[in-house]
């Protein structure tokens, strides 16, 4: 049976994050790899992407449980699994909801798997939490039974492949809330990877005319290669007043928020994404919301079927779209915490970590 | 300028003239039987010398799908009220009211089925039927929007508002039919309170064991209680103020609270939330109580005082839904006259109205409505059976 070797005579390396006021904020660790559970997935590591919200963690502005293993966004190899029912070999190339599940709790059954009531996340759990191979800045990790994995197609390099399972699943999830609609007109809020991947999501869809701001200081040269007609955050587009039918917050910042409500057409749809965090307070009023009849959707995470549409995307998108070229370095996994300050600096939409010799 | 500084304007402008002339008015359309002239009651702005001013007009010829109605019973909207103590800025003058039951006098929408007697409620707002938003359903939108008793008195023939003995319907208002089984008393606030809290429902799923929490008690907030039961959802809470709850919100199928009470046992349980108290601090209460998915539906903050005191992250982590409600479309009219038909008898509908006013006593009127003691007050401009 494929998935039957014995995993305990195998090490892992792992770099253990230990809090921000801790004299060793990195630690590496070699460990043996421990027996896999029923429905359980040992798979190494192939390349790992710093996602913003890891940044924010170990910049002090979030907090996660401590000692972790952080890191939820890779592209993944099959090693040994326990899912005899499924078609997984050795060698798979896979993708992963950063999400583990129950699905049967009330939020799995209404498709909101992202709040189970079990929930565990990837890179967001302690050392002590199963395996402790949770987290992507490892050689490997382990994929528990309550989580779906996705193939990926030869067509989709490494590269392209990491962010699927943050950045690109969480768009598809906002885009199941966009409706298709003659002559669509978008403002996307931010120039990051989510921002450009929902400018392509948006211009697949149909939409006619996408606009994505960044900051005067340094925005995306790739916006327009994206399908978006490049703007700063601090132009004012008056021609579009009352005009926009979807708006997209994906830059953090709730300041912006009382611009997009302006852009909106009634009856349009804002979609909130990037402010999770405390200081995104908002200054409106509810009459703004009423009057235009809005819709204001807050997207988290996303459930298992996005996976599925992110890797179809993807495979179907991957040479209209410089998906590769937004991509920065891979640092080795010793490297870490280089490659987080890169990251910090937002130079690119994602720097990479590359934990094994593949 | 504060409401009861306001009334005591009001009374003080000659309200037995105003009295006298109606009563004369009145008596020549009992002698005569085709209504050459229509009687209204124009509002000129809080600040105006004469806030309320009768006029007797002769009605215009109707053009092509128009309809001349005669207002049966009108009801008090609380933007209305809103209106007279300087909240809301309308345009001026006009005729304010929006909220009525009619009958069909004449017409000229030879397509139709209307007869002359025809009971009627009509869509508040008049559009196009062909921009943008009405064709895609959003047609309190409309480009070429007109509303009812929010109409300069020089727009259109000025038979624009329910404070009037008649109303001239154009040719872009929808219309449906009152059936015999509701009252008039009932049928008056279909449409702007039902019509709405239907326009409100499109957005709730029907969800298994549904729990439902109601901010406010007022007529939108009894209708929204039993139409969420209606809809199946087994526990609807409705909360009201301590000075002052109606008394009708169990009769309504819904938990009375009062809206300082925390229900802490509801904490991230609750499906719906649904404002419409026009406050904007229950908000952060609302959010605490819905569940992840959950939808937050606004309708009573129409106001400019109604700033959120929240965060998205709030919004984000919790995947919420925040849907705001203004008005609603002709369809939703339709669905408020037969979810009325059907529940007419399952709910207090006719308790909850207060008394009724003649036409010369809006300014009575409107002092109680200002009182929120009832779902609603009445006017009556005609004497009709």
């Amino acid at each position: 049976m494929i998935g039957n070797q014995d995993t305990e005579s195998m090490l892992g390396t792992r770099t253990i994050f230990n809090g921000i006021h801790s004299s060793e904020i990195f630690t590496s660790e070699t460990v043996s790899l421990p027996e896999l559970g029923p429905g359980e997935i040992l798979v190494k590591v192939r390349l790992a992407s710093i996602c913003m919200s890891d940044v924010h963690t170990i910049t002090g502005h979030r907090i996660e449980p401590t000692p972790s293993v952080l890191g939820h966004e890779a592209v993944v190899e099959v090693v040994t699994h326990r899912r005899p029912e499924s078609d997984l070999s050795e060698g798979d190339r896979l993708t992963f909801s950063v999400a583990d599940c129950c699905n049967k709790c009330e939020f799995c059954l209404k498709g909101l798997n992202q709040k189970c009531t079990k929930l565990f996340k990837y890179g967001h759990a302690k050392l002590s939490d199963g395996s402790g191979f949770n987290g992507c800045y490892a050689s490997h990790i382990i994929l528990r039974r309550g989580t779906h994995v996705v193939k990926i197609p030869d067509i989709i390099p490494d590269r392209c492949a990491a962010p699927i399972n943050c950045s690109l699943a969480t768009t598809m999830c906002a885009m199941e809330f966009v409706p298709k609609i003659k002559n669509g007109r978008a403002f996307i809020q931010g120039d990051g990877i989510l921002g450009l991947y929902t400018c392509a999501a948006l211009r697949e869809l149909g939409y006619d005319t996408v606009y994505c701001s960044g900051m005067r200081i340094r925005r995306s040269e790739f916006i327009d290669r994206f399908g978006a007609i490049p703007l700063y955050n601090d132009e004012v587009l008056h021609e579009e007043i009352n005009k926009i039918d979807v708006v997209v917050e994906v830059c953090g910042v709730s300041a912006v928020v009382n611009d997009g409500i302006r852009l909106l057409k009634p009856g349009g749809l804002y979609l909130f994404l990037g402010m999770v965090h405390p200081h995104s307070e908002l200054n409106i009023t509810g009459e703004q919301i009423i009057r235009k009849c809005l819709t204001i959707k807050g997207i988290h995470n996303y459930a298992p079927r996005h996976l599925d549409q992110a890797v179809d995307f993807l495979e179907k998108t991957i040479q209209k779209y410089p998906y590769d070229e937004v991509m920065g370095p891979a640092y080795a996994l010793s490297d870490l915490s280089a490659a987080m300050k890169l990251s910090i600096e937002k130079v690119y939409s994602r720097v990479l970590v590359k934990p094994n010799m593949t | 300028m504060s409401g009861g500084r306001i009334l005591l304007r009001i009374f003080s402008h000659g309200k037995s003239r105003v009295s006298e002339w109606f009563h004369s008015v009145q008596t020549k359309n009992k002698l005569k039987t085709d209504p050459i002239s229509g009687a209204r009651t124009v509002f000129n702005g809080v600040d105006s010398k004469t806030m309320f001013a009768p006029q007797n007009i002769p009605l215009p010829e109707l053009a092509p799908g128009e309809i001349l109605a005669k207002v049966r019973l009108a009801s008090i909207c609380m933007s209305d009220v809103h209106t007279i103590t300087g909240h809301r800025i309308e345009p001026t003058p006009s005729v304010l009211g929006h909220e009525a039951v009619v009958e069909v006098v004449d017409h000229r929408r030879p397509e139709s089925n209307l007869a002359i007697g025809d009971r009627l409620t009509f869509s508040v707002a008049d559009c196009c039927g062909n921009c943008e938003f009405c064709l895609k359903g959003l047609n309190q939108k409309c480009v070429k929007l007109f509303k009812y008793g929010h109409a300069k008195l020089s727009d259109g023939s000025g038979y624009n508002g329910c404070y009037a003995t008649h109303i001239i319907l154009r040719r872009g208002t929808h219309v449906v039919k009152i059936p015999d089984v509701i009252s008039d008393r009932c049928a008056a606030p279909i449409n702007c309170s039902l019509a709405t809290t239907m326009a409100a429902m499109e957005h709730v799923p029907k969800i298994k064991n549904g729990r439902a929490f109601v901010q406010g008690d007022g007529i939108l907030g009894l209708y929204t209680s039993a139409a969420l039961r209606e809809h199946g959802f087994e526990k609807v809470y409705c909360s009201g103020t301590r000075l002052q709850r109606s008394k009708f919100i169990d009769r309504f199928g819904a938990i009375p609270l009062y809206n300082d009470e925390v229900l802490h046992e509801e904490t991230n349980k609750i499906d719906i939330v649904v404002e419409v108290c026009g406050v904007s601090s229950v908000v952060n209460d609302g959010f605490r109580m819905l569940k992840p998915g959950g939808i937050y539906l606004f309708l009573g903050m129409v106001h400019p005082h109604s700033q959120l005191n929240i965060t998205g992250e709030q919004i984000i982590r919790k995947c919420l839904t925040i849907q705001g409600i203004h008005n609603y479309a002709p369809r939703h009219l339709d669905q408020a006259v037969q979810f009325l038909a059907k529940t007419i008898r399952r709910y207090p509908y006719e308790e909850v109205m207060g008394p009724t006013y003649d036409l010369p006593d809006l300014p009575a009127a409107m002092k109680l409505a200002i009182g929120k003691q009832y779902g609603r007050v009445l006017v009556k401009p005609n004497m009709v059976n």
